[in-house]
């Protein structure tokens, strides 16, 4: 598949655009700064996308006239229908490689916003690791496909896949460290059956559930004050939870969302705010006084 | 006297450079890096996010954003009691009426298994 040309991005949006991955350790200003570049990259990517999307259509639509007008016009109207169907296959794949660079929507309404918004927060010496994914749903990343027991004249097929879109470690300034994790599974349903006239149908139901984790980890050990927010904790969707992490007791704010789609993978995505809502109510169990 | 303009949202500390002006609004001492200028003279960024007449800019933008997050978890008086916000910080969330807010309506469904 062919990879738009990357236009007037830097060495290392360059080289996490052709990876598809970033993995390292940037200051705070230098990942919005690289994120941003890639933000912009997404949305000529799906400006792209859209336009060859409609032409796609146009030439499948041209084609079907080309095919009409090809016996009123014969043999001079073949080219006609020829002419639209190549193009069919031209944009398809122009499509496909498109939609292979396209980076995930989480990355622009969720990591971005949040680093952005804890710019001030960070270390300023510090800087922050993890990594990143810039893919989305990829065969590779399937972890399960099972077709489920079929009903009358119809089949089911199920494919499970995961990603992690990101792990950030993000140094604070007053020595803790904040986690940030994003986890996404699709639930991809595919059904095809029999009509009573013997057409042949399918339907495609996707699930996405989005698992984001905040966790802030303590520079030394802090009697933690949980009931200060645990009103404030949904306990449908969230899970609060402490573990030990290198000799100290860490904080762990879990929240949970499903979306759904019909036909294509739902986008959307973890809204910032609830992101850092989880971190602010962390922040919120710090003891009092003596913290910073 | 220094600025005593809070930066950040989840380690809170002053800015600590020289003082320039006062805010207008709350009338803290603040430096020339976190004076808004607007129509009711100069505004630390917290007092601008909240004004009319006043431009936008990082610190605003981080100081509109902090309010909200912590005024739906108890506000001034969950937070500022205990040493989160500075007392200029507390009194001018009290002042703009920052107190528990509902959440507001969310775009997926919760209920949803």
């Amino acid at each position: 598949m062919s990879t738009p040309v990357v236009e007037a991005l830097s060495p290392a949006a360059t080289q996490a655009v052709a990876a598809k991955v970033l993995t390292g350790a940037w200051s705070g200003r230098a990942l919005v700064k690289l994120l941003g570049e890639l933000e912009k990259w997404d949305v000529v990517i799906e400006a792209k996308k859209a336009k060859m999307n409609k032409l796609w259509i146009g030439s499948m639509i041209g084609a079907f006239v080309g095919f009409i007008l090809m016996f009123v016009l014969f043999p001079y109207g073949i080219a006609l229908f020829l002419i639209p169907f190549v193009l069919i296959f031209i944009f398809k794949k122009q499509l496909n490689g498109l939609e292979a660079a396209d980076i995930p929507d989480e990355l622009r309404k969720s990591v971005r916003p949040v680093l952005k918004q804890l710019g001030q927060d960070l270390h300023p010496e510090e800087k922050i690791k993890g990594t990143i994914q810039l893919t989305g749903i990829d065969e590779s990343r399937c972890k399960l496909k099972k077709d489920l027991p079929p009903g009358h004249n119809r089949s089911l097929k199920l494919s499970v896949y995961e990603t992690e879109v990101c792990d950030l470690r993000l140094p604070l300034a007053d020595g803790s460290t904040a986690v940030l994790r994003l986890n996404n599974t699709f639930h991809k349903l595919e059904r095809s059956y029999r009509t009573t006239r013997g057409k042949c149908k399918s339907k495609t139901k996707w699930k996405k559930a989005v698992t984001a984790t905040a966790m802030l980890i303590p520079p030394v050990r802090w009697n933690w004050e949980p009931a200060r927010m645990q009103k404030y904790v949904d306990k449908v969707n969230e899970k609060l939870s402490f573990a030990e992490k290198n000799g100290v007791m860490a904080a762990r704010l879990d929240r949970y969302y499903k979306f759904k789609g019909i036909g294509n993978a739902p986008v959307a995505t973890v809204p910032a705010e609830d992101i850092m809502k989880l971190f602010v109510r962390l922040s919120g169990m710090r003891p009092a006084g003596g913290t910073r | 006297m220094n600025c005593q303009w809070q930066m950040g949202v989840l380690v809170m500390r002053e800015c600590g450079m020289p003082a320039a002006a006062g805010c207008a609004i709350c009338s803290r001492p603040i430096c020339a890096a976190h004076t808004m200028m607007g129509q009711n003279g100069p505004a630390c960024p917290g007092c601008a996010a909240h004004t009319a007449g006043y431009g936008e800019n990082d610190d605003t933008e981080i100081a509109g954003a902090r309010d909200q997050y912590y005024s739906q978890y108890g506000g001034a008086t969950q937070f500022g009691s205990r040493g989160y916000f500075s007392r200029p910080d507390s009194a001018s969330m009290a002042q703009r009426g920052l107190q528990q807010k509902p959440t507001q309506q969310r775009q997926y469904d919760d209920k949803e298994t």
